[in-house]
């Protein structure tokens, strides 16, 4: 393959996968900073295989085992003892399961980062605190219906805009 | 939706929401780090960067290095601000500016190694001199605006940029939504920040996008550049056959998805655009 050609292909990989992958790796490590580092090793290793590129069957699939295997070095690296049964619990679904969770999040995440900010505050108060409408309207000053409002029309963007082709895809 | 989604997806919600923080996992924003790592030509310039602790190391030598040289210039970046009418200037590369009352110009006089950058709000006109290898980025508090050597009038505020090309062709990068929009001679942009609107005009064809109602109008415009603001909107990657890319479309789009979009593209004009994920 050529050069520039493996180029558009490797960013292509990398501009498609990077989010959900970092929030595949977030599963393992629970933190957005070692996920994304985690990641940005893997494309940086895939890039020193990539005269493979072309032979490796599913890039996809060869990233998420990559990430995963990572992320599960890293940690027996950090705690040597972590005995088998507390390492996180997500074996449990099947890699085309963890997948699929990671692209969901991923467009959730992407969801929220184009909420206005307002709005955002708000929905994150809800979700992220498990704040009640009630608290919400109280700790901000708004009403209730407003507070609802606000969080209603967050999810009803995650589905208008992305989750139609979300369904298309894995449903 | 069965009972068992609804609850996936409200769960799968809580998780993002819980380790969400903004600009993060983004990755047009770690690409050119990626490409300066793997030694590759970065084709995407975003509008400010975020290092993760990969780069952390480096990034904290580099920091000593700009703090030293900041320390050490910090009085030395040049203001201009027009008291007059119509202030003309002349930028250290012979750039010429002319600039509306009341408008602020900010450069480092040396400025950059590899981009000349200027950051600015109200009415400048630039007159850019031609340097194929050191871009000419004006930023505004709302937008950027990336030329190599051409003429246009970029108004700004903290809420909306215009922008009108006299000559020559510049890149035009709101900063919600990341569209970057490639301009010629003859046309104009109009982006407000507060309601995500883009509108880019020029006598013969038409592109409006609205983030916030989530309605995209194009007309008269070649898929090339349909697919290009599609791909950056919806965030995914498009593959368009070369035959195609010239070929002029036209319609609006109220919330819609992606594929249907691409689904009614295909089926209007007999192409074959297709979405690779």
């Amino acid at each position: 393959m050529e050069h520039d050609q493996l180029e558009k292909k490797f960013s292509n990989h990398f501009h498609t996968h990077y989010r959900p992958l970092c929030l595949h790796a977030l599963h393992y490590m629970g933190s957005v900073e070692e996920a994304e580092d985690v990641v940005q090793e893997t494309f940086v290793s895939l890039w020193d295989k990539r005269e493979q590129l072309g032979t490796i069957q599913s890039v996809k699939a060869y990233l998420y085992t990559a990430v995963r295997n990572n992320c599960l070095t890293r940690i027996r690296d950090a705690k040597p003892t972590t005995p088998i049964d507390q390492l996180p619990p997500d074996e449990l679904l099947t890699e085309e399961e963890q997948a699929e969770r990671a692209e969901m999040e991923a467009r959730i995440w992407k969801m929220i980062d184009e909420l206005p900010e307002r709005r955002r505050e708000i929905f994150l108060m809800a979700k992220r605190d498990g704040m009640s409408y009630k608290e919400i309207a109280t700790e901000t000053g708004l009403t209730v219906k407003t507070v609802e409002n606000h969080v209603f029309r967050a999810m009803q963007s995650l589905r208008s805009k992305d989750f139609s082709a979300y369904l298309f895809f894995f449903a | 939706m069965q009972q068992s989604d609804l609850h996936k997806t409200d769960e799968r919600v809580r998780f993002v929401a819980r380790h969400y923080q903004p600009d993060r996992i983004d990755s047009r924003k770690v690409w050119p780090e990626m490409c300066e790592q793997l030694g590759i030509f970065s084709k995407h310039r975003p509008n400010h960067r975020t290092f993760s602790t990969y780069w952390q190391v480096a990034a904290a030598a580099a920091l000593l290095l700009i703090a030293g040289i900041l320390y050490f210039m910090g009085d030395k970046t040049e203001v201009l601000v027009a008291e007059n009418e119509r202030s003309a200037f002349s930028l250290p590369d012979q750039t010429k500016i002319v600039m509306q009352r009341g408008a602020k110009l900010e450069y480092d006089p040396r400025f950059g190694k590899n981009e000349r950058h200027v950051s600015m709000s109200g009415e400048i006109t630039f007159a850019v001199t031609r340097d194929e290898t050191k871009p000419f980025i004006v930023s505004t508090p709302v937008a950027r605006v990336e030329v190599l050597g051409t003429e246009f009038t970029v108004k700004a505020d903290n809420k909306e940029a215009r922008l009108t090309v006299t000559s020559g062709k510049v890149l035009f990068t709101p900063h919600d939504p990341v569209i970057p929009l490639l301009c010629d001679a003859g046309m104009a942009v109009h982006y407000r920040a507060d309601t995500e609107t883009v509108e880019v005009t020029s006598p013969e064809s038409r592109i409006a996008i609205n983030g916030k109602e989530d309605f995209l109008l194009f007309d008269n415009i070649q898929l090339k550049e349909v697919a290009r603001v599609l791909s950056h909107y919806y965030n995914v990657s498009i593959e368009l056959p070369d035959n195609e890319s010239d070929i002029r479309f036209s319609s609006s789009f109220t919330r819609k998805s992606i594929l249907e979009i691409i689904n009614i593209i295909n089926l209007t004009l007999d192409t074959h655009i297709t979405l690779s994920y």
